[in-house]
């Protein structure tokens, strides 16, 4: 960097700060801010979501019962219950708010946001303003899905596959109405949002690594966030246009999705010769790619959390990244394993089967190399590390299941049972919900500047993952039996009412697991204010994020640093120390990550 | 403390084990795996659900075990210096083969059995694909929301014609008699689904895939529908009432006889 730019660069920034707390805090272009936009965003959504979780097991545990307390103020009408229109509703949005409004937003959106620049040693994204952009059209999705909560009638339900005819057709859902055109409105924003964020973080990576900093050098996490927005850049315009298309059938009669002469409700379909497969094709085209959207940053930042704490290079850094590629590649050739029984030719399903077994090996590759990298390290049971390798634990069995649906024979028994929540609960929430806690205890420090306490963390580790399993692993069970999914009333044929009982035990949990992020929430909100002072470095990572002070400054780096090895240079007998950052900084302003008063935040 | 931690994750295979034998063999947990059969159709998947889960066992339980017991071996608590190692290309040859090997072999291994159920059978061929010399069902399926309703072709053997017999949300079926039958929806996407056969079939309006089976004993069972169809999908379910082929010839008559054809 020339000096005179820099002092150019400089003023601009003074400018920005200058400019009040609409520009600073709201509009900014500053790459952290936009990420805790989204992250905070995002947690409020996980609140949301989690609490119409509540809502479906309760209906499980004791359907058609009135809801304690809060029912009879939500439901008047129905004396306080759940009705079915209102169950569908639930589901539909759980689905939604979870992936779309949460999980997405989270890892993307939240750390690769925050991390990515300071992570190759960047001042700021590739397009600042096409990253403002990309938070800001969240907020038509977040405005639409609410009107959609609100619309007159009981909102989507569809599920958050919107199958058609049912999400097309307007009488086959009467009560939906509006509400599912919004639905796809939100989709279509999110989209939106998601395309512009993944070509900023491809270019950004790509374009924008510090001096010295080659792709093999690069972190995991960053090796996670790059697949994955190539994966989102290639696959959601797939979505878009599906989106789209539904969007014209349902108000300008277009007929994409529909047949001809179908019956609903008293309503005939004329003239239309759509086909309902062709949005299962679309769809799971992007969605089964979407799944790993969901997981593939997570895999990339839990690699470095476990790398960190075990004090250990990771093992098999090349393979790791060969097989992120595979998965991210295969990702695209899989989706109809989700069609198995819809009736598409049974010879695809033989081709999908193979390449649905095909696409275990990589995933289990990663398993392997995380077991290899925690073998002989020195391993510190922080709270981030706990969550860590509990990722790595719950991935295996949310893998394992997979293999087994995967199995298109087996699958015809277990589709659309709880075999298949069971299975994508433990990717989703014993993988990467826990992977994104694992990541906020990581973080949170270099995020705002003061530690999490450590205490009141593992407590929220433990419950949560005790009561994770008592919730989602006695999901198998009911899906060896053949318990049906997004069924409002499972019970009503008489055929389960065996299966009530593990149903009300699973509720419980689930209760108690939601119960136990309280712990999380007051740790967090009471950590950023009273918290002990972080200091730049004080999990002794490698990284580059952790060269700069915590909070970073508004540029990140005073100067762009010049890169002199890899990530993973922990306990490397060549050095003094277990750690060696990647940088080499002048001779006695080492950080040690003890508290030091010059790391105080210039704010 | 650190013990502790590993002792936690060692809960997970050990645990995890203990359910699932105990569902398998029927101790403690009771009617926790597999419901009946009734059927042929379920031998070959009921078997392939079984040797799915014993290799997926053995893999959640060695990758389990080897997880806690690093943990426990090496805790910071009980180490001086991590060993600085950064790859094995025999480590990785291993754990890319092995699994390679077990996925190959566990495709190819289950591929007959899909070809058995849905490829290799005569009444594959979607109905309306040209396919004339196709042999007449036993029963079209007619799902809508929120049930079913089941035609027979009566006495002349063929549907479309007025001495067809309709029955709705009960499937009456002759046992030990292979059975096919069409589906079709008149309005969204429904499944029809028979637990203790397996089996499952959604149903797109406007194709009308055909499904057979054999049910091997006398009695009442459920068929549910499988893919949400709307707010009243949960109680879309039928009886199916399968009799002894003489019986069943008894009540297709009754029905045609009362009607005065
Ligand atoms: C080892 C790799 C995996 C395999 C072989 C696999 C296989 C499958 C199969 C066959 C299904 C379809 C089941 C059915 O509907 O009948 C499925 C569903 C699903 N999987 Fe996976 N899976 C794997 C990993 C993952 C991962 C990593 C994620 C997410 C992070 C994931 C998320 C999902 C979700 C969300 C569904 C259900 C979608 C729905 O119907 O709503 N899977 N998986
Ligand atoms: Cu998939
Ligand atoms: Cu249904």
């Amino acid at each position: 960097m020339k000096p005179a730019e820099s002092q150019f660069e400089n003023q601009e920034s003074s400018a920005d700060q200058r400019a009040g707390f609409l520009r600073r805090y709201v509009f900014s272009i500053d790459h952290k801010v936009i990420g805790l936009q989204f992250l905070f965003s995002a947690l409020i959504w996980l609140l949301v979501g989690g609490a119409l979780a509540m809502a479906i097991r309760w209906q499980m545990a004791w359907p058609w019962t009135r809801i304690p307390i809060i029912g009879s103020w939500l439901f008047q009408s129905e004396g306080g219950q759940i009705s079915p229109e209102f169950y569908t509703m639930l589901f539909t949005m759980h689905g939604t708010v979870m992936i779309f409004f949460v999980i997405i937003p989270l890892l993307l959106g939240a750390f690769g946001n925050y991390l990515i620049p300071l992570m190759i040693g960047a001042r700021d994204m590739a397009f600042p303003k096409l990253n403002m952009l990309s938070y800001w059209f969240m907020w038509p999705a977040f405005i639409s899905l609410l009107m959609a909560f609100f619309a007159p009638g009981y909102g989507p339900g569809a599920g958050w596959t919107a199958y058609p005819p049912l999400a097309t057709v307007w009488e086959a859902s009467p009560g939906s109405g509006w509400a599912q055109t919004l639905w796809l409105v939100s989709l279509l924003f999110v989209g939106i949002s998601s395309i512009l964020g993944s070509i900023n973080y491809i270019a950004t990576i790509l374009f924008l690594r510090a001096p010295g900093l080659d792709m093999f050098r690069l972190p995991m996490t960053i090796w996670g966030l790059l697949i994955t927005a190539i994966l989102q850049a290639l696959a959601l315009p797939v979505l878009t246009v599906a989106l789209m298309m539904q969007l014209m059938d349902r108000h300008l009669g277009t007929g994409f999705f529909t047949p001809d002469n179908l019956i609903i409700n008293n309503f005939e379909t004329v003239g239309t010769v759509g086909q309902p497969l062709l949005w299962q094709h679309l769809f799971w085209f992007y969605s089964h790619p979407a799944v790993y959207i969901m997981i593939l940053p997570i895999m990339g930042m839990v690699s470095d959390i476990l790398c960190c704490f075990a004090r250990k290079p990771l093992f098999g850094y090349r393979p790791m990244v060969y097989s992120m590629c595979a998965i991210a590649g295969m990702g695209f050739v899989v989706w109809g394993h989700h069609m198995f029984v819809s009736g598409m030719h049974p010879f695809m399903g033989t081709v999908f089967m193979i390449s649905t077994m095909m696409i275990a090996l990589p995933s289990s590759v990663k398993v392997f190399n995380w077991l290899a990298t925690l073998w002989g390290g020195r391993i510190h049971f922080t709270t981030s590390m706990l969550f860590s390798i509990s990722f790595v634990s719950m991935f295996i069995i949310g893998g394992l299941s997979g293999i087994v649906m995967a199995a298109n024979s087996i699958d015809e028994f277990v589709h659309d049972t709880y075999y298949i929540v069971a299975h994508f609960h433990y990717v989703l929430f014993g993988g990467t919900i826990m992977g994104v806690f694992a990541a906020l205890y990581f973080w949170f420090p270099k995020m705002f500047g003061r530690m999490l306490n450590e205490t009141a963390g593992k407590w929220h580790f433990l419950l949560t993952f005790i009561f994770l399993n008592g919730t989602f692993f006695p999901m198998h069970i009911l899906g060896w039996r053949g318990f049906p999914r997004r069924m409002a009333d499972p019970y009503f044929s008489g055929q389960f009412l065996d299966l009530l009982p593990l149903n009300r035990m699973i509720t419980w949990c689930a209760f108690a697991m939601a119960a136990a992020q309280l712990i999380f929430i007051v740790n967090f909100f009471y950590s950023m204010f009273w918290g002990p002072r972080a200091g730049k470095n004080p999990w002794h990572a490698n990284t580059l994020e952790w060269t700069v002070s915590s909070p970073p400054p508004h540029d990140n780096f005073e100067q762009i640093p010049t890169i002199t090895r890899g990530p993973y240079e922990y306990s490397n007998p060549e050095h003094g120390e277990d750690f060696w950052l990647q940088v080499d900084e002048p001779e006695g302003t080492v950080e040690n990550g003890k508290m030091s008063t010059e790391d105080v935040p210039e704010r | 403390m650190d013990r502790f931690w590993s002792l936690l994750f060692l809960a997970v295979p050990v645990l995890g084990l203990l359910i699932v034998l105990g569902a398998v063999f029927n101790v403690g947990l009771h009617d926790a795996w597999l419901p009946e059969s009734i059927g042929p159709r379920t031998k070959g998947i009921d078997y392939l659900f079984n040797l799915f889960h014993i290799i997926v066992a053995v893999v959640f339980v060695g990758t389990g075990l080897l997880l806690a017991f690093s943990l426990f071996r090496f805790r910071a608590t009980n180490r001086k210096v991590a060993s600085y190692v950064h790859k094995s290309i025999w480590l990785e040859l291993l754990w890319t083969i092995i699994p390679a090997g077990t996925l190959v072999f566990l495709a190819m291994h289950q591929l007959p059995y899909w070809q058995a159920n849905k490829e290799d059978h005569r009444a594959f061929e979607p109905a309306g694909a040209g396919s004339s010399d196709l042999e007449t069902p036993t029963v079209r399926v007619v799902a809508y929301q929120f049930g079913w309703r089941f035609i027979y072709p009566g006495l002349d053997g063929t549907f479309d014609t007025r001495d067809d017999v309709i029955s709705e949300n009960l499937l009456v079926l002759p046992s030990h008699q292979e059975i096919v039958a069409e589906l079709r929806s008149m309005d969204v996407i429904h499944s029809f689904a028979i637990n203790k056969l397996r089996l499952k079939q959604d149903i797109v309006p406007g194709l009308s895939p055909r499904i057979w089976f054999m049910i091997t004993q006398n009695g009442d069972w459920e068929i549910n529908c499988m893919e949400l169809c709307g707010w009243g999908h949960f109680r879309m379910s039928a009886r199916l009432r399968t009799v002894s082929p003489n019986d069943f010839e008894d009540w297709l008559m009754d029905i045609v006889q009362k009607r005065g054809y």
